[in-house]
């Protein structure tokens, strides 16, 4: 090859060499240039989430029982984190965070939940830390400042069933939910009680912002490009000074109780391992109070519990579960309380009349059955022979034997099962859930055939062997034992079906669910139609005490009325007027002056009952004899209650549960003539009835505007149950 | 071509001859240099202004350097075009020696950024390894000449032992980018020079020989290692050289067919892209100006090899032709290098593109290698 050629070589691989790039050039930029044009912008923009501000959650006059308090969080995204910068980055803001590296590490590799989103490392962190953070980003890289909020609680425990607590979502939940509610792993979310039944309500739309940054992730520009929308706020029915009555007393009934020996061996003394209550309007369905004791502080989930804690506070039997809302969740044979509806049962059945009597001589017998050589004995408690009983006195002085002949009556009539205590019990809305917006509601159970082979066939033989109904089975229903099982909220409304003269209504745990940034003039609207009941409660700092004589607001929806019971108050403003007690300044969760939208309080009715109004009235002076006639269950726990001012009935039951001790029940109602509560208040473990009815005179002592006393043990009565 | 001319030189020209040379020059040559150097101040202006308007600095800083340094280099070109190359090629072997201590002397300075680099003059930097890109351009083209069409095993042997005495002691400062570009200047000069096939063949082989060694037994480091492959797949990581040549195609490919506009692109102003004014000054131009700006620099460089190639066909003498062979073999391993590398067709090496990286020894460098072109095309007219 001579040197031409060799030159001309060269130029050969020149233009090639040349020609590759200009190749290369063109394709970069036209064909991949739209992919590359997408990465530059990934580079330099970044879309964050902003957390809307959770709704709060206010008590029935606006007080404010769940806030949220602002701060800033540290989050890490690692995918801007380098390998090689971790532990440098790590180290650093182990120091500058005061959280041991360990921790920062552990938090940063929580792979729960979706691989991608950046970590949530510490929260609440101070101003300084803010600063040093977004001053000094290429000494922390991937490590970005965020604001959130986390619920306080400004009294505290109060209500802790009802209000429930958030937390962060679980990877469970994340697959549960549709994906358009879009909750990334950070996020919180309502995980019992009010916080999760409403978490649609409370948590309001995230919104976005366009982050532009360099390539030090310096930002250099920020805007917003969705506004997030914040949560709404949610009134309850609760009212806060009410609640709080509600739940003291549970604790001094638990404590008045555990003075008093055990009736079936007097060398122990009662238990009284835990307790419930629930104060109820009985035309509205309105829930004023719900408590569950033991209790919690929801303040140990904010912001998050550790496994150990949570173990230590609520695992292990002696601690009674106390994140149990035994109001709603917990079954109780409701013994005794149950006696009205079978009375109702018997009357309804043409069994009994209000002028029936039976000779009770402490014992029912089924001589028949004895020779069968089954249980053929039914006895009242300490088989007192009470004499004879008609059926007003059969609730005051709460005879079994009397129950067992109605019980009796329907066991032989086999055919008449439709027409039974059970089927008369459903439909009172025992045995049925009351539809309370809460997560964790158990309906209770009102036991007959169909019921038990439903169990055996849905848990099996082995749990449940006993799939007939035998002879003897209706006559232990007939005092709520046998199976009967009841929470508190559900015999409150039972008796609230009783009260209110035959509807069935759903429970109620929201008034209303407002827009926060609804404030000032917002309630003229709908004014005029409400009538002269809905004064607004929130301008008035002291409420007026009851005057048992009310009449009743005349602006009663016809749809609740009943025939035999004068109609009853429903706008819930004016309940509100009724509710008394601790009083104290109220903190308002909105701005003086602000009048509060009129609520729709029409109730949701599930079923009505027309009662004979004569009978009726008998049941319910059999019933406030109980509290205030000589010989009545309650007499002892109401002793000195002042009647005159304020008239209260109600019922005791003391239930046996088998390996335990018995259970003590009271419902009572008032003030009479037209009760606007009924308070069910259950102990476990807590001995005769009437040591919770010392519990329930004390919430009535607060409803009522009397001087509230502490609960007393209640002891001597002997016989009564 | 006169292979023996005896008349005595001298190392300039008369000013006579050198009054007709003006008239001879290259003018097509001239004119795409002055159009890329006029694009090279614009883009080190558009590259360097963010960052120095970042830390306080004039943002025009740059520029005034480039333009100082280009000043220089046309002082430089029109010294190389007025000498009598013949007579430079003599004085070679001084050349060579100065080279040679001024490398070695760079292993007594501190070292900066981790090498051996350059002398710190003032304000400026002196790299002895950027002038002496033209010393071996031209040992190889003096000795080449000498030995044209005889180069045995022997001869070859001594020609790549003029050429890796220098390229040896760049490798080792370590400067890998300038140390491949003498070995590039050594194969198509020794191939010019009438090297056999299997010689250059051979070499080719012997290097990549080395290059495994050094891997294996780690004379390379690390970084060197991560830098030569990372073309290889550099969206793979966000590390290092790769996520450096990930965001340089971004960039260009960002800029599409008619860019982003001079002065804009989020890529190279928000420092996604390294060494903007310097190693990567081919992104900025993709990234603002697009295909459009893109191919111009492209086309120019191609009118210079072009023009370089024709020079080295039309010299009169071995010497000439080696010479222009040589500046050949420099520009075409840069441009294909440097621009390459920002489109991930090359590995990361730290080499000036000629005419628009900013920077005083390499474009200097650059204008005088041009200089000695035009002096050579110009002289056939003789």
């Amino acid at each position: 090859m001579n040197t031409q050629q060799r030159l001309r070589v060269i130029g050969v691989i020149v233009v090639v060499l040349i020609a590759a790039l200009a190749g290369r050039l063109g394709i970069l930029q036209t064909v991949e240039s739209a992919d590359a044009k997408r990465q530059a912008a990934r580079n330099i923009f970044d879309t964050e989430p902003i957390e809307p501000t959770r709704g709060r959650i206010l008590d029935r006059s606006g007080r404010v029982l769940v806030d949220n308090l602002p701060l800033n969080v540290v989050r890490i995204d690692r995918k801007k984190l380098k390998k090689a910068d971790r532990v440098r980055t790590l180290s650093r803001l182990s120091a500058l965070l005061d959280v041991p590296y360990y921790l920062l590490e552990r938090r940063l590799d929580d792979n729960a939940g979706g691989e991608f989103s950046p970590r949530e490392v510490a929260r609440g962190v101070k101003e300084s830390v803010s600063i040093e953070l977004a001053e000094h980003p290429e000494r922390y890289p991937g490590v970005a400042i965020g604001s959130a909020w986390q619920r306080v609680y400004p009294n505290g425990n109060i209500a802790a069933h009802v209000l429930g607590y958030v937390g962060k979502v679980t990877a469970e939940e994340l697959a549960r939910q549709p994906l358009a509610l879009g909750y990334a792993r950070a996020d919180f979310i309502g995980k019992t009680g009010v916080e999760r039944a409403f978490e649609r309500e409370l948590r309001g739309e995230p919104g976005a912002e366009l982050i532009t940054k360099d390539r030090l992730s310096r930002v250099v520009d920020r805007e917003v490009t969705k506004e997030p929308v914040p949560g709404k706020d949610v009134r309850l029915t609760i009212d806060l000074d009410l609640q709080k009555l509600l739940e003291e007393t549970l604790v001094q009934t638990e404590r008045a109780a555990r003075q008093n020996v055990d009736a079936d061996n007097p060398a122990v003394f009662v238990k009284a391992t835990s307790s419930a209550g629930v104060v109820f309007e009985p035309n509205t369905g309105e829930v004023l109070a719900m408590a569950s004791h033991p209790t919690y502080d929801p303040r140990e989930f904010v912001p998050s519990i550790t496994q150990e804690r949570y173990d230590e506070l609520f695992k292990g039997e002696e601690k009674a579960s106390p994140l149990t809302n035994r109001a709603t969740f917990g079954l109780y044979p409701p013994g005794s309380t149950f006696k009205p509806f079978t009375a109702v049962a018997g009357l309804r059945a043409g069994m009994i009349t209000t002028q029936t009597v039976v000779d009770d001589q402490g014992e029912f017998v089924r001589e028949d059955l004895c020779k069968r050589r089954v249980k053929c004995r039914w006895q009242n408690a300490g088989k007192a022979a009470l004499g004879i009983t008609d059926l007003r006195k059969s609730l005051r002085v709460s005879s079994d034997v009397y129950y067992y002949e109605i019980g009796n009556k329907f066991d032989d009539l086999s055919k008449a099962k439709e027409n039974g205590i059970q089927q008369l019990a459903r439909e009172m809305g025992l045995g049925k859930p009351t539809n309370i917006r809460l997560p964790d509601e158990r309906a209770g159970a009102v036991p007959d055939e169909a019921y038990r082979k439903k169990l055996t066939s849905l848990y099996g033989r082995k749990k449940f062997p006993n799939d007939n109904w035998f002879t003897g089975d209706t006559i232990n229903v007939s005092i709520g034992q046998g199976e009967v099982l009841t929470s508190p909220l559900g015999l409150a409304r039972g008796y609230a079906t009783l009260i209110n003269g035959g509807t069935v209504v759903d429970a109620k745990i929201d008034l209303e669910i407002r827009d926060r940034a609804i404030g000032g003039a917002v309630a003229t609207a709908g004014d005029a139609s409400t009538g002269a009941g809905a004064k607004p409660p929130a301008t008035t700092s002291t409420l007026a005490p009851v005057n048992p004589s009310t009449t009743a607001n005349p602006a009663a929806p016809t749809s609740v009325a009943g025939p035999t019971v004068p109609a009853p108050s429903t706008t819930t403003v004016a309940a509100t007027e009724l509710i008394v007690g601790a009083v104290g300044a109220p903190d308002l969760g909105i701005p003086p002056g602000t009048t509060l939208p009129p609520i729709d309080a029409k109730p949701t009715v599930e079923n009505h009952l027309d009662f004979n109004e004569n009978d009726l009235s008998v049941i319910l002076a059999g019933l406030e004899d109980v509290t205030s006639a000589e010989g009545g269950t309650a007499v002892s726990a109401f002793e000195g209650f002042p009647f005159d001012k304020c008239r209260v009935g109600g019922k005791t039951g003391t239930a046996q549960r088998t390996g335990k001790q018995d259970t003590a029940l009271f419902v009572g109602f008032g003030p009479l003539p037209n009760p606007k509560y009924v308070v069910a208040l259950v102990v476990e473990e807590g001995g005769f009835g009437r040591q919770a009815g010392a519990g329930v005179r004390r919430v009535f002592e607060g409803l009522c505007g009397l001087p509230v006393n502490p609960v007393r043990s209640v002891t001597g009565g002997g016989a009564e149950f | 071509m006169a292979m023996t001319d005896t008349a005595p030189r001298t190392l300039v020209s008369g000013s006579v001859r050198a009054e007709s040379a003006v008239k001879r020059l290259d003018a097509v040559l001239i004119a795409a240099v002055l159009a890329l150097s006029g694009i090279g101040l614009v883009m080190v202006y558009a590259a360097s202004r963010d960052s120095l308007l970042a830390v306080g600095a004039d943002p025009g800083l740059y520029l005034k350097k480039q333009i100082i340094f280009m000043t220089f280099g046309l002082v430089a070109a029109a010294a190389a075009v007025r000498l009598d190359y013949r007579s430079f090629l003599e004085r070679m072997p001084l050349a060579f020696v100065v080279l040679v201590i001024a490398l070695l002397g760079l292993f007594l300075v501190p070292a900066k950024n981790g090498a051996h680099g350059w002398y710190q003059l003032g304000l400026f930097q002196l790299q002895p390894a950027e002038f002496g890109k033209i010393v071996v351009i031209g040992c190889l083209a003096a000795y080449g000449a000498a030995q044209r069409n005889q180069l045995d095993l022997r001869r070859f042997t001594f020609f790549l032992t003029i050429a890796g005495l220098p390229t040896a002691l760049v490798f080792l400062q370590p400067d890998l980018g300038t140390a491949l570009v003498y070995l590039s200047i050594v194969l198509v000069m020794a191939w010019l020079a009438g090297a056999q096939g299997k010689h250059i063949l051979g070499l080719v082989a012997a290097g990549i020989a080395t290059a495994w060694l050094m891997i294996r037994f780690g004379v390379l480091k690390e970084y060197q290692i991560k830098r030569l492959t990372s073309f290889i797949d550099a969206s793979a990581s966000a590390q290092d050289a790769a996520y450096n040549v990930f965001q340089s195609k971004i960039a260009i490919g960002a800029g599409g067919v008619t860019g982003q506009g001079l002065f804009q692109g989020t890529q190279t102003r928000g420092s996604w892209v390294p060494a903007r004014h310097t190693d990567f000054i081919f992104s900025v131009v993709g990234e603002q100006l697009g295909f459009a700006g893109g191919i111009l620099v492209v086309l120019l460089f191609a009118i210079i090899c072009w023009r370089i190639w024709r020079a080295a066909v039309v010299a009169r003498d071995p010497e000439g032709m080696l010479l222009c062979v040589g500046v050949l073999g420099l520009f075409v391993f840069q441009i294909f290098e440097n621009i390459g590398m920002t489109m991930g067709i090359m590995p990361v090496t730290g080499i000036p593109l000629p005419f628009l990286t900013y920077g005083g020894s390499s474009t200097i460098t650059a204008f005088f290698a041009i200089g000695l072109v035009l002096n050579v095309a110009a002289s056939r007219f003789r």
